[in-house]
């Protein structure tokens, strides 16, 4: 290690086999992926096997591609969801069960109820196909939001709880968004998407502006939960016919 | 130039063999490895001296310092003084933000409406303080250091310093913007990289610009050994642009990154860690050390092993954050596998320094550069021995995505890298300004505040997030039970914060004094406490006029 030239040599090596095997070549499969076919018998490329009918067919699972293609709207909330740094405190990642809990916790899957029993799949590299960035997130300082379309009833009450969150979970350390509301004088009926118990004065109206609209539109859609032949929790017939002998 | 008060510190038996006087020769360590008799000495002194009773007495070394070498000396400080003072100053006013901002974003945590603005929001200032605080301080005093250090060794002066000076300009616009951005609601989400994308290519070419002369300077370097820490320096030089270049590419510019999006991103963090934070500070550690204790590298096969295995394994960190998660096994198995076979390299830099310090322990007492450096050292052994620790599946399901990453990281940057450019800093300044530090005892506050309050902020957050993860971790239990009981951590957090507050205002303001020339004019180097006896191990300060102030 006298020479300049040997030395870069050495460096090249020592940080281009991580460069290439952790991030270029991972990256390169990431962007040749394809969505999954739900009923069809066809091999999938990227899974190697035939996607198996017997396990998919469900009725709302029909003619179903996973994951649906991302709507205008999606993208844009999620946007609005990377530039409030939502993922600093929020993650978006149910990790299989022998690294945490997550698929068994109470409410982060499609079933609020749970009492320790329903399994929520897994995350899949599918679950964020065609994203820019996938919003896993740094944090998990609030609950995990990957199905948190599951847990808000409707889009008044995500509004309310961004709006004022404390008027919702008084222990809550949640902040409130106000740049994504506007705040209107009520002029003749009050305007039927307006945030409720926002604690402003009478006749005055808090109402989303766009931003939160696309917003709530992304959170709502949040459900990742349908099986997908290559999740541990989704294994199709044959693999389990085969774990069972 | 000696006086007869001077020689109170010969009673130092180490010292008296490795004396300033033939330090001051030739640069220091170079003389000492460059003669092989004296390396055979070296190794056989060292095994000896912890049996070596404190009565020993050696021959004096000659003066071999020659007028040439004190203007040389004089001449390369004199090139590098404005690049390394400006870098050190905007450094510490980076600092100031960043602990201003760290600051906020720790009260924010618990009291979400305390000073109710957008831009205020934990979602905002948490990044734009860690982006602060890494490309803000941390980097620009890397390469203050990085040219100082450089020029001294390769003993070549700086070509352009006005050229660095411009590109040190950009590189600071660039934070600006980058952390305007994220408080403006620009950011992305990704881990380090939350900067909006128009501030990347601007850093990227200030830092071209910066580090290219080191590796002019290192090609015009005077023949011989190259030490331990200009590879170092070297490294950190080129590993920057390449980490960074395939990150933001694929990030901001390629798109479409799904999952691998944040895994690139934590890959990236890692790699900043080790690849750069990591030989920056251990290029300093080892020019320092040996500096200051007046001995030579303890092994010098042993740093050489350490260096490679160090950029060996560095590039595979990071993932292990996302373990569990959407992506193929091995990725995170392999970045856990590489954190934990990186406590060789760290044990073997350990048992470096400690024995080039063995013997000189007291130095700690007296020499600022020792004491931020020696901290620094271990801070670097505990942030990886703690790395590693949240990389085991038993311990990571409670600390991934908890505060306890952000405690590994706010070591790292803060308790080793920091801590150890800190100490870089109290050394060079006054070297280049041609100056001594105004007040022991402000430097000793700032130590203890800043010892005090990191530990702190670091103790904190590592036990409120395994606490927290552990609590999340339990499938039945609310978030309120969670939430409230965190609530306490964070409120200590907060406090812990002032404490690096009060010290880093009370570094900035006497970097200042220093670089508005209102230091000690004449006089010993500044000690922390009175030396009793005198010692001045570290070269003498050199004027830019070729002086010598003693």
């Amino acid at each position: 290690m006298e020479s300049l030239p040997k030395f870069i040599l050495g460096l090249a090596a020592c940080f281009g086999l991580p460069a290439f095997a952790l991030v270029l070549k991972p990256y390169a499969e990431e962007r040749a992926r394809q969505p999954i076919p739900y009923s069809s018998a066809d091999t999938h490329p990227d899974l190697g096997m035939e996607v198996d009918t017997e396990f998919y067919e469900r009725p709302d699972l029909k003619g179903v591609v996973y994951p649906a293609a991302t709507v205008g709207s999606k993208s844009r909330g999620q946007k609005v969801y990377a530039r409030l740094g939502c993922a600093q405190c929020h993650t978006q990642i149910i990790r299989v069960s022998a690294n945490g809990v997550d698929q068994f916790k109470k409410g982060w899957g499609a079933d609020q109820t749970a009492k320790g029993l329903t399994e929520t799949r897994e995350s899949t590299p599918w679950d964020y196909l065609g994203e820019d960035f996938a919003m896993i997130g740094q944090r998990r300082i609030g609950p995990d939001l990957a199905n948190a379309g599951y847990r808000f009833k409707s889009e008044a009450e995500l509004h309310q709880y961004l709006f004022a969150p404390k008027s919702v979970r008084a222990w809550s350390n949640h902040p409130s968004f106000h740049s994504l509301y506007d705040e209107v004088e009520i002029e003749g009926q009050p305007r039927v998407d307006g945030v409720k118990n926002a604690g402003i004065p009478d006749g005055k109206q808090v109402v989303p502006t766009s931003d939160a609209k696309a917003l709530a539109e992304y959170l709502l859609a949040l459900r990742r939960d349908l099986p997908l032949p290559i999740s541990i929790s989704g294994k199709t017939v044959a693999e389990k016919k085969a774990a069972a002998k | 130039m000696r006086n007869a008060g001077r020689d109170n510190f010969f009673r130092i038996p180490l010292v008296k063999f490795f004396t300033s006087e033939y330090l001051r020769s030739n640069d220091g360590v170079q003389t000492v490895l460059c003669d092989p008799v004296f390396v055979i000495f070296t190794v056989k002194f060292a095994i000896s001296s912890t049996t070596m009773s404190q009565e020993a007495t050696l021959p004096p070394r000659p003066n071999l310092s020659t007028p040439e070498d004190v203007i040389q000396r004089a001449a390369i400080d004199k090139t590098t003084r404005l690049p390394v003072l400006f870098f050190f100053t905007s450094a510490a006013a980076w600092l100031i933000v960043a602990t201003l901002l760290g600051l906020l974003s720790s009260i924010k945590a618990f009291a979400p409406n305390f000073l109710d603005w957008e831009w205020t929001n934990f979602g905002r200032t948490q990044p734009a303080f860690i982006n602060a605080l890494v490309y803000g301080w941390a980097m620009q005093a890397g390469f203050g250091v990085m040219i100082w250090i450089m020029a001294r060794l390769c003993r070549t002066e700086l070509k352009n310093p006005i050229t660095v000076v411009v590109a040190g300009h950009f590189w600071n616009l660039g934070v600006l913007v980058g952390v305007a951005g994220i408080l403006g609601g620009y950011g992305t989400a990704a881990k380090w990289l939350e900067m909006p994308p128009v501030a990347w290519p601007i850093l990227l070419t200030a830092y071209l610009l910066i580090t290219v002369w080191m590796v002019i300077m290192f090609q015009a370097r005077r023949k011989g050994e190259v030490f331990i820490s200009q590879w170092y320096l070297l490294a950190a030089c080129f590993t920057f642009p390449w980490m960074y270049l395939i990150a933001n590419v694929i990030i901001n510019t390629l798109k479409g990154t799904g999952v691998m999006g944040p895994a690139i991103a934590s890959w990236y963090a890692g790699n900043l860690t080790f690849l750069w934070f990591a030989p920056v500070a251990l290029g300093a550690a080892y020019y320092i050390i040996p500096k200051i204790t007046g001995q030579a590298i303890y092994s010098y096969q042993l740093a050489k092993l350490a260096f490679w295995t160090l950029l060996a394994l560095g590039g595979w960190t990071g993932m292990q954050e996302l373990l569990g998660g959407p992506l193929p096994r091995w990725m995170p198995a392999i970045s856990g596998g590489a954190q934990i076979l990186l406590l060789v390299p760290v044990i073997a830099v350990a048992v470096n320094h400690f024995n080039t310090v063995r013997g000189n322990h007291n130095l700690v007492q007296y020499s600022a550069t020792l004491r931020f450096t020696f901290f620094g050292a271990i801070g670097y052994s505990i942030s990886c021995c703690i790395m590693a620790l949240l990389t085991t599946a038993s311990v990571g399901r409670f600390a991934q995505f908890s505060y306890a990453q952000d405690a590994a990281h706010f070591f790292a940057i803060y308790m080793f890298f920091s801590m150890v450019m800190f100490g870089a800093i109290y050394f060079i300044v006054p070297r280049v300004t041609g100056c001594e530090w105004v007040s022991g005892s402000r430097i000793r506050f700032h130590f203890w505040f800043s010892a005090y309050g990191s530990v702190a902020i670091g103790m904190l957050l590592l036990a409120s997030g395994l606490w927290y993860g552990a609590s999340i971790d339990e499938w039945n239990r609310d978030m309120q039970a969670t939430i409230t009981f965190g609530q306490g951590f964070r409120t200590g957090t907060a406090v812990a914060w002032m404490l690096v507050l009060v010290a880093n205002l009370s570094f900035f303001s006497h970097l200042a004094l220093m670089v508005m020339n209102k230091g000690r004019k004449a006089g010993a180097p500044t000690m922390i406490q009175d030396p009793e006896p005198e010692v001045d191990h570290a070269e003498l300060v050199m004027t830019h006029e070729g002086a010598e102030t003693a």
